[in-house]
């Protein structure tokens, strides 16, 4: 098996070598495609990786930064971006959404139960708490998030954009 | 004759190079991996598309990962597995080709670029698609995988490209 494979490549490479000849001749002239520097790892290389980590790293820092505690968290459901519902946290409860998925409130905490999508990535995803957090299902175009349900009061929240 | 020869093979090679990467595609999701962010990939088939930029050329990685999107997608996937992938590669090969021809950086960095690209061009329709997409807990997340995942290959690439070059015409 191992023999006849091995045979196989010889052949190609021979009827490659004959080939190449046959084209310089025609050709005159031949242009390698890949230049053996360009395997090997050159300073602009750990550069190019180490500033694309940082970026993402930085980019990661935000909303890390602005994630509040929330004190009365309660999940928002968003199908297609437009609201499908508000439940608080506090009571545990199940959800259908729109017969494609459900999703549970249990313990203060969001999961993805089910799922009608193929690759039920949604239901991978950690719970979501009071702490923030998002869950999504791409194929079904539903975001759920947990959000302040206390209303602004007067005055508290004056110049802050919601 | 012999142009034609030539011809005929290239077809071949784009062939089984096409199949090569739709197998690698396949086989990564028949057997899930353990990955640290729910749904990342390491992304076999980059280290094929990696190969075909780097020894056949731009336009032919371009067709050959268009192909490999639509295969994947009408074989496992759905519409929008389609949009999501097309949306990905474009983005990933454009950035992959123009860091190549600034001729500074190897194919560990190419590939490591192309790594972060592909998911930055997915998250790109997600956002366009899925309105409230919480773009800013899922960028940086998956450049870091996207990031991480071209960097291995990137390395594979490197025993790669040495090897299969006397097999390119």
């Amino acid at each position: 098996m191992h023999t006849d494979v091995r045979q196989g490549i010889r052949k190609l490479k021979t009827f490659r070598q004959k080939e190449k000849k046959e084209k310089k001749k025609l050709s005159g002239k031949t242009s390698p495609k890949v230049i053996s520097s360009e395997t090997q790892i050159r300073p602009a290389d750990l550069i190019l990786i180490g500033a694309l980590a940082l970026l993402s790293l930085l980019l990661l820092t935000l909303p890390v930064l602005s994630r509040t505690k929330l004190r009365s968290p309660a999940l928002l459901i968003r199908v297609d971006g437009k609201e499908y519902g508000t439940y608080p946290l506090s009571l545990d409860r199940t959800i259908e959404i729109n017969d494609t998925n459900v999703c549970e409130i249990k313990d203060g905490k969001a999961k993805m139960t089910s799922a009608n999508c193929p690759d039920k990535i949604c239901m991978q995803e950690n719970a979501i708490g009071e702490s923030g957090g998002t869950i999504v299902c791409l194929p079904n175009r539903i975001v759920l998030s947990v959000v302040n349900s206390e209303e602004p009061e007067g005055g508290e929240l004056d110049g802050v954009a919601r | 004759m012999v142009s034609q020869d030539r011809i005929s093979r290239k077809i071949a090679e784009m062939g089984l190079l096409l199949a090569l990467a739709v197998l690698f595609g396949y086989v990564e999701a028949i057997i899930p991996v353990p990955m640290p962010v729910p749904g990342m990939k390491l992304g076999l088939a980059n280290i094929v598309i990696v190969t075909v930029l780097y020894l056949a050329g731009w336009k032919q990685a371009i067709i050959i990962s268009a192909l490999r999107v639509l295969i994947i997608g009408f074989l496992f996937g759905n519409l929008f597995s389609i949009t999501y992938g097309l949306a990905g590669t474009a983005l990933s090969i454009l950035g992959m080709t123009l860091a190549r021809k600034t001729g500074r950086f190897s194919v560990l960095s190419v590939s490591a670029l192309g790594g972060l690209l592909h998911n930055c061009g997915q998250i790109l329709v997600a956002v366009l698609v899925v309105i409230g997409f919480p773009w800013q807990w899922y960028l940086p997340l998956l450049m870091l995988a996207g990031l991480s995942a071209g960097t291995v290959t990137g390395i594979l690439n490197r025993l790669v490209l040495p090897r299969v070059k006397p097999l390119f015409s």
